[in-house]
């Protein structure tokens, strides 16, 4: 009942008239959730919020399409945990030893932008507009505030680029307010420890004006109409759904096992006639797998871990979150629920890899016998490769709404083409001294959307 | 198109995305990354290692105990884990436990005597430790060594495995072995030894025993000690090279002289128990150096020096002036002087070759020629006397026995052996090749 009530609303708001300002400028705020790109391996990175506030400046093209740009002051802080071991009791290695101890060496950074970004943005022609924005930011360095000892000299500008999706709406005739969250990723690296590039998640909200320059003619506001035929050659579509990952590998694949995870995104579909089309994708799919097995691995099976000495026991969930953004080739067959099938390319950037969970290790060392539980907290991008690109085959139905608008639902399988390791050195106490391991992705993902043909 | 909400939809929507917020941003916190030990265990033990007859009880228990604690992370407590158990496992050969299932008292510690078995030497008894419910916590190894009286054993575990030098007092039924660079006493058994405390602060090198029972000790940093009380006390001596701070060669002569030897120093005496010291003036090569230094029955100092294959017989009246006594068999090793003043030579050229002389060193005659399966140089204990016979250690052969040097008898064959010790009890000690080994024998 709950949720055909928010469906209700949002088609309620979104039918009640079609906006579309030239120029519109406006305030922001909001927070940021640092979440640093590195070759991050074990402990945590903490996703410490920051603030983010400014101005802004959009001009229409149309409807759909405008470009805006902003000037904004952002606060990223950065801090890491390592793994510190927690003694619960003496041990008989130190009796003087009284109170339980818990050492942690925390490392953190704070460091403060002026940003300057530059995007286009997508926009359904609707009163309640869904905006989708990519683009690129300039930034300059306020004086840092390091206190990590071998940060010295920090890049005092870098480029970097900037995508966000958010909903907008308009209170009155001239004023609108919005909810956005966005993903910036910069190309300098400012934190030696993991050689950490600038990245972060904002949520901001703000409001717009588009009286300013109301009286200039080119600027006054115009009427569009929607494209409300069946011959509509494009169409957007927003989806959610989730999917079913796991891993394809040549090492000790029963040590994994299928994950659930969360997909959403904007699709753009162009006719090409009335059973062809093309679509591209722009997603954020949070995929991964598990581990269960007697691995000494927090994130990857690795043979032979078990030894005389010491015995492991890991149950952990590799977690990859990943911007997703196929090319699909598709065959439409028939009403009334154009039934469709797809296919094509897809290629992945990784947001950011975590693995959580649980590590039992038993240690028979001579006269001496522990178990320790490890709360297992790791960003492990720099274990995971920075890039995904494979093949998607998927097939589903449009169900007719009102308006011309239809309900989206699709199924489809996901297969990668490339390694999903980085490995590292084969000196490193990381590996099993095995120069390589294949491990590829797959997923099974079901999708609904809103599609919203828009020419 | 109007759409009515009542005040009690819109407060139903508002709780519903406010709790949908708040699972998703529950959903993002994780736990940090920390290790807990949740079990500890240490077991110490005593008893291991131990030396007894075969067949017979240790005279030390074995022991085990144990300080365990059991942490609770939902609890936060920790608690002294109970109900740890042991087994003490020994297959037949390996004797038998008395008590071999124990339960530990909380934190507290088990015993139990072992006998051992007949059979080996080397023995082992393996504790394994439990937890309550069956866990394996620990396994802890003791070994024991079981020496037979009429048998060869072998050891390597020290102090046993490296002896270096030794002396017998058998007047005063004592016993003393340098093994590894330690004093040490021999107690109740041929196979017990006792650290001798009054040294123990030094790193000794050689010994020798006056016929007057002192004890002389020299040190690897140059230094000569003396007791006169069966090791009881140890005074030190005026340094023998004053200007040198390294090992020497360590000899007693039969009229109780105390000679050092060092390679680029002269070779000096004391006659008056290391106070003094006089040095050799002319007739030495201090290229080399003397190893070996015997008096004769009508006083005079015999010695050897060779280099190249060469080796000479030399001789002194005072030990200050010396003089060329006769020319030794080719590539000679070692000289050995018995009671009737025959001088005995082993040369090494692919076998071991004895040589002996009755006229002071004049001439050599073959007597004896050993296989061995190396070579070996330098060779030290060769030649040791114990009542009345003569027992020769040839490096890569054996052991043989002779009464005379006329006749030889092997008495045990081992290519491994280098130098040969005898306590006073007539118990064998006898290194192995790179000295980290004793083969060691009593008789019956």
């Amino acid at each position: 009942m709950k949720i055909k009530s928010a469906i209700f609303v949002l088609l309620v708001l979104s039918l009640s008239g079609i906006y579309a300002q030239r120029l519109t400028t406006g305030i922001l705020s909001g927070s940021n959730f640092s979440n640093i790109r590195g070759n991050n391996q074990s402990g945590e990175w903490k996703n410490k919020m920051g603030s983010v506030s400014g101005v802004w400046f959009d001009y229409a093209f149309s409807p759909v399409l405008s470009v805006g740009t902003e000037f904004n002051y952002t606060s990223l802080y950065y801090q890491h945990l390592d793994y510190q071991t927690y003694y619960p009791y003496p041990t008989y290695l130190d009796y003087s030893t009284i109170a339980p101890t818990q050492y942690y060496y925390p490392q953190s950074w704070n460091f403060n932008f002026f940003r300057f970004p530059l995007y286009f943005k997508l926009s359904t022609p609707t009163k309640l507009r869904f905006e989708l924005s990519a683009g690129m930011y300039f930034s300059l360095l306020q004086l840092p505030t390091p206190t990590y000892y071998s940060d010295k000299d920090y890049p005092t500008s870098e480029f970097g680029k900037i995508f966000s999706v958010g909903l907008t709406y308009p209170i009155t005739d001239k004023i609108e307010i919005f909810a956005k969250g966005r993903y910036i990723s910069g190309n300098r690296e400012y934190i030696s420890y993991n050689n950490g590039k600038n990245a972060s998640s904002e949520l901001i909200f703000g409001v717009g004006y588009s009286g300013l320059f109301n009286k200039m003619k080119f600027l006054k506001k115009t009427n569009y109409s929607l494209c409300d035929s069946s011959d509509c050659k494009i169409s957007i579509s927003y989806r959610v759904g989730a999917n079913l990952s796991w891993i394809e590998t040549d090492k000790g694949s029963g040590s994994y096992k299928p994950k659930v995870g969360l997909t959403s995104g904007v699709v753009v579909n162009y006719s090409i006639n009335e059973n062809t089309g093309i679509q591209t994708e722009l997603l954020l799919e949070k995929r991964g797998f598990q581990l269960n097995d007697s691995t000494s691995s927090h994130y990857r099976f690795i043979a032979n871990s078990n030894n005389q000495n010491s015995k492991y026991y890991t149950n952990s969930t590799i977690e990859t979150t990943y911007f997703t953004i196929p090319l699909l080739f598709e065959l439409k067959f028939s009403d009334p629920f154009r039934v469709h099938v797809n296919t094509g390319p897809y290629y992945s950037t990784l947001i950011n890899a975590k693995a959580t969970g649980n590590l039992i290790t038993e240690n028979k060392i001579d006269n001496y016998y522990n178990k320790t539980k490890t709360t297992i907290n790791d960003n492990i991008d720099g274990v995971i490769a920075p890039d995904d690109w494979g093949w998607i085959i998927g097939g589903g139905i449009q169900i007719p709404l009102i308006y011309n608008w239809k309900l989206d639902i699709e199924a489809r399988y996901q297969t990668s083409w490339s390694n999903f390791l980085v490995l590292p050195p084969s000196n490193s106490s990381m590996t099993d001294n095995k120069s390589t391991q294949y491990m590829s992705n797959r997923s099974f993902t079901l999708l609904f959307g809103l599609n919203i043909p828009i020419y | 198109m109007k759409i009515n909400y009542s005040k009690k939809k819109r407060r139903r929507q508002i709780i519903w995305i406010l709790s949908c917020i708040s699972l998703m941003l529950s959903s993002c916190s994780s736990p940090n990354p920390e290790v807990i030990t949740t079990e500890s265990y240490y077991f110490y033990n005593l008893g291991n290692y131990q030396n007894g007859f075969s067949g017979q009880y240790l005279s030390d228990s074995l022991v085990i105990g144990y300080n365990g604690n059991i942490f609770n992370p939902d609890s936060n407590k920790t608690i002294i884990a109970t109900g740890i158990h042991v087994h003490f496992n020994v297959d037949s050969e390996n004797g038998i436990i008395d008590q071999p299932d124990q339960e530990f008292p909380p934190n507290g510690k088990v015993t139990t005597k072992w006998k051992l078995g007949v059979s080996s030497f080397n023995q082992v008894a393996t504790a394994i430790i439990t937890d309550k419910t069956g866990k394996l916590l620990s396994t802890i190894k003791f070994s024991a060594f079981g020496f037979q009286k009429g048998r060869w054993d072998m050891i390597s575990y020290f102090p046993n495995g490296y002896p270096n030098d030794l002396v017998r007092d058998t007047i005063n039924n004592i016993t003393l072995m340098i093994q590894g660079s330690t004093l040490f006493q021999q107690s109740d058994s041929y196979f017990k030894w006792q650290k001798v405390n009054s040294f123990s602060s030094h790193s000794c090198h050689s010994i020798e025993i006056a016929k007057n029972g002192t004890l002389y000790v020299g040190t690897w940093d140059g230094k000569l000690f003396k007791s006169t009380d069966q090791a009881k006390t140890f005074s030190e001596c005026t340094k023998p090279i004053p200007e040198y701070s390294g090992y020497f060669d360590l000899t007693v002569t039969s009229d109780d002289k105390v000679w050092i030897s060092r390679y680029t120093y002269p070779l000096r005496y004391s006659s008056d128990g290391g106070q003094t010291w006089k040095n050799s003036l002319t007739g030495l090569n201090t290229d080399s150096q003397a190893t070996d230094i015997f008096r004769l029955s009508n006083g005079t100092f015999v010695t050897w020096m060779g280099s190249s294959g060469n080796a000479s017989l030399l001789k002194s009246a005072d030990g200050i002036n010396w003089s060329a006594a006769g020319t030794l068999p080719a590539y000679t090793q070692k000289v050995y002087v018995t009671d009737k003043d025959e001088i005995f030579a082993f040369s090494q050229q692919g076998e071991i070759s004895a040589y002996k002389s009755t006229n002071y060193g004049q001439s050599f005659s073959f007597i004896h020629s050993f296989t061995v399966s190396y070579i070996t140089m330098p060779m030290y204990n060769t030649v040791s006397k114990f009542n009345g016979y003569y027992y020769v250690c040839i490096p890569g052969a054996g052991i043989y026995k002779t009464l005379n040097f006329n006749s030889f008898d092997q008495t045990y064959i081992n290519s491994d052996v280098r130098s040969l010790m005898i306590d006073h009890n007539g118990a064998f000690f006898v290194t192995n090749f790179s000295f980290n080994k004793e083969y060691t024998y009593s008789p019956n």
